[in-house]
């Protein structure tokens, strides 16, 4: 596998040291020459040009990491020439353009990059730089795949928390891949289950939550007493009950958006045990967002509570038992607050719900904390609280 | 009483109070049997120097009292009910008390026995079983809820055997719409006043958590006075009503745990044997036999429920197991007395019955119980 590395200067040295077999087309002289010098493979040419790159052999994968201008154009000739196109992108606003290109492969950065070419889990070590010394770990962005698993310094093996300050000198331990992504960004693609109560505030509510998460919002209508199916091209009107397992079969969505104006177990939990699901109060943004863990193995609880945390901002989980401490460790780089309940699990879950949040995120299985099912639904009733239920 | 009786009283239960939980960790046997047997040696069966008086009585009763109370509070209304054994626990609970009613009939014996007979000592099987670490497992779990189920039961039944007369059945009834109407009140006041209910769970210096639950009891052992119920099932039903509207709450159940146990109900076990008279044993020594025989199999022709899920020798292992006897046979046997139910020497026979039934039977599990 030979990969042809479209880029310049350090950037291009950075990614080409990770890569094998790698040839690298930069179009600076200067940077050309040195990168030549540190004994790579390197051509100065213009890689926007048809006739340069229909000399490589198409099975190579092409990576374009140089200005977003550049890649765009570049990216046009080699998408015309049939090769499996990877981008840098510099600037998120510019995405939209690359997916115009039907450029799939879009990443945040070079840690993401490696770790969508390698498809799997990748290791990573990175220096800290004199320009990221005395910040806090929370303000360095590793991107949508990667993960700071432990931190060097001087010897010794730091655990990573939210407020580590690093040090030029430090190294990062990274971890990257598919799993690390869906811990950070879990919803690509979200249903929003439409019904004839649902209004204008919570269409714009689920609007708001498909855009931060930049998913794509696809409706389920309900026409009278059934549902409009949107899958495979199917015509056929199917009650909710078949509506969610067709949909669970097509394993397309991440999430539920819809509304419960009354008490209704049986649906909750059908949709539950499909999808986490958001029911929507027509909030405008959450600003204030409360995880309530109350449940024995909350691993993806911490998830969404991570995924909410990296999107929204500020995140408070409330731990409902003691034993759930375990799970402190969970929470590294992003910005939650963790506390645990030291009085009666279900009294402090009231109390901090009753201070006021604009979402909360709860599991239905409720097997830890023991609030009691009728607290649970008056919560989910709530109509100033959006609430996201999951299993 | 004279003023150095009322100091050797005072003297000795503290004494017997503190140092039965030393002597019977170390002899592996509960507590509470010490106590009994403590009480004994020092009551009227032998050295006779622990004299009765008011307040010894008041803080006996006041030991019952906080003993019904928080077996009240131990009922896990969650775990039982989320329980994947809960028809068997509730089939062993009714083969159990069916078995009993046959058993102490033909035996010529008063309902009263085939409800004790139906008991099982829940502290013990919980230690019993923490002792072997099998306590979070699938068995231990059910051996727990089982003899929850039949604790609380049995506990609800000799509640309503007391009770004379129709009126007495209303007002029994009247309790427990009281106790429904409480805990739909109690989760309002979570629901609308989380920050005063939360101090309840906290360090706060007034103790408002502590005061609250003692008023709680104190109140409905009042009600059931005042409407002339048995005032355990008062004791019992405010113990369940905190269990299952705050579902939990770790440091105020410690102190309730710490003020019951650390002084009122030790005066109950020690009072309660210092005036039985083991003389008494030697002629009831038949009618424990007895009984010890007529829990035996009941509680093993009862297990036999549990053969699918854990073969023969284990489901045989909780027959012996849920065949123990305690706190609420000793409670049971107070009440019995004062209301004429059954005599001193049915007392005695009783007492003798329940302590050597937790000392007998989870020695026979712990032989049995394949490890």
């Amino acid at each position: 596998m030979t990969y042809i590395l479209v880029s310049t200067g350090d950037k291009a040295a950075r990614i080409a040291s990770k890569l094998p077999n790698c040839i690298i087309i930069d179009r600076n002289p200067d940077s050309a020459k040195r990168l030549a010098e540190m004994g790579f493979e390197v051509l100065n040419v213009d890689a926007s040009n048809l006739e340069v790159l229909a000399k490589f052999d198409r099975e190579s994968k092409m990576i374009l990491a140089d200005e977003d201008e550049f890649n765009l154009k570049v990216a046009r000739v080699a998408k015309m020439l049939g090769f499996d196109v990877f981008v840098i992108a510099e600037d998120e606003e510019k995405c939209r353009l690359y997916e115009n290109e039907r450029i799939s492969k879009i990443c945040g950065s070079v840690e993401a990059l490696l770790s969508a070419i390698f498809e799997k889990s990748r290791y990573f070590e990175i220096k800290v730089g004199e320009e990221m010394d005395g910040k806090t770990l929370k303000e360095y962005d590793a991107g949508e795949d990667c993960m700071v698993i432990s931190v060097f310094r001087n010897g010794k093996v730091l655990q990573p928390f939210p407020e580590l300050e690093l040090k030029a000198g430090d190294t990062l331990a990274l971890v990257c891949g598919e799993h690390v992504r869906l811990t950070k960004n879990p919803f690509d693609s979200i249903l929003f289950i439409k019904s004839d109560e649902i209004g204008e505030k919570e269409i714009r509510e689920a609007e708001m939550v498909a855009k931060r998460f930049g998913a794509n919002l696809i409706v389920l209508e309900k026409v009278g007493d059934v549902y409009a199916c949107v899958l495979e091209g199917q015509s056929d009107s199917v009650d909710l009950e078949e509506a969610v397992r067709m949909l669970k079969r097509s394993d397309e969505f991440d999430l539920i958006a819809t509304t419960l104006k009354e008490k209704n177990e049986d649906v909750l939990k059908l949709l539950v045990s499909n999808f986490p699901t958001l029911l929507l109060s027509g909030k405008k943004d959450y600003s204030k967002i409360l995880v309530l863990v109350n449940n024995s193995n909350p691993d993806t609880i911490i998830n969404i509570a991570k995924a909410f945390s990296r999107f929204f901002g500020k995140v408070k989980v409330l731990f409902l038992d003691e034993e759930q401490i375990k799970h402190f460790s969970k929470f590294t780089e992003t910005d939650l607050e963790v506390e645990v309940s030291r009085g009666n699990p279900m009294v402090d879950a009231v109390k901090e719900f009753k201070s006021g949040y604009d979402l909360v995120i709860f599991s239905l299985t409720n097997d830890a904390g023991n609030i009691d099912r009728d607290i649970l639904w008056k919560i989910i009733l709530d109509r100033e609280t959006s609430v996201l239920v999951v299993e | 009483m004279s003023g150095v009786e009322h100091f050797t009283t005072i003297a000795l239960i503290s004494i017997i109070a503190f140092v039965s939980p030393i002597i019977a960790e170390k002899i592996k046997i509960p507590a509470v049997v010490l106590e009994i047997i403590l009480g004994m040696v020092f009551g009227v069966s032998f050295l006779n120097v622990i004299y009765p008086s008011e307040w010894f009585s008041f803080l006996s009763l006041f030991g019952l009292i906080f003993l019904m109370f928080l077996a009240g509070l131990e009922i896990d209304a969650e775990k039982v009910l989320k329980s994947g054994h809960l028809k068997k626990v509730v089939a062993f609970f009714v083969l159990s008390l069916s078995l009993s009613v046959s058993f102490t009939t033909l035996a010529g014996l008063s309902l009263f026995y085939a409800i004790i007979l139906t008991n099982v000592a829940v502290g013990v099987v919980v230690s019993v079983l923490r002792e072997i670490g099998i306590e979070k497992e699938e068995f231990g779990q059910l051996n727990i809820i089982t003899a929850l189920v039949s604790d609380f039961s049995t506990m609800f039944l000799l509640s309503i055997y007391f009770l004379t007369g129709y009126l007495q059945i209303a007002f029994a009834f009247a309790i427990i719409l009281v106790f429904l109407v409480a805990y739909r009140f109690g989760k309002l006041v979570i629901w609308h006043f989380p920050g005063f209910i939360s101090k309840w769970f906290s360090d706060e210096p007034s103790e408002i958590g502590v005061r609250g639950s003692l008023a709680i009891m104190i109140l409905f052992v009042g009600l059931s006075s005042f409407l002339g119920v048995e005032t355990i099932l008062g004791a019992f039903l405010a113990g369940v009503l905190l269990s299952i509207t705050f579902r939990g709450g770790k440091k105020l159940y410690d102190k309730l745990y710490g003020m019951g146990f650390g002084f009122f109900i030790p005066i109950f076990f020690i009072k309660t044997g210092s005036e039985l008279n083991i003389a008494h044993a030697g002629i009831g020594l038949g009618l424990i036999l007895l009984l010890l025989a007529i829990t035996f199999v009941v509680k093993i022709i009862s297990s036999m429920i549990f053969v699918p899920n854990f073969g023969l020798r284990k489901a045989m292992s909780m027959g012996l197991l849920q065949s123990t006897n305690l706190s609420l046979t000793i409670a049971s046997v107070a009440i019995g007395v004062t209301s004429g139910v059954i005599s001193q020497i049915e007392a005695t026979a009783l007492v003798s019955f329940a302590i050597i039934s937790c000392l007998l039977f989870p020695t026979l599990f712990r032989l049995l119980y394949p490890r």
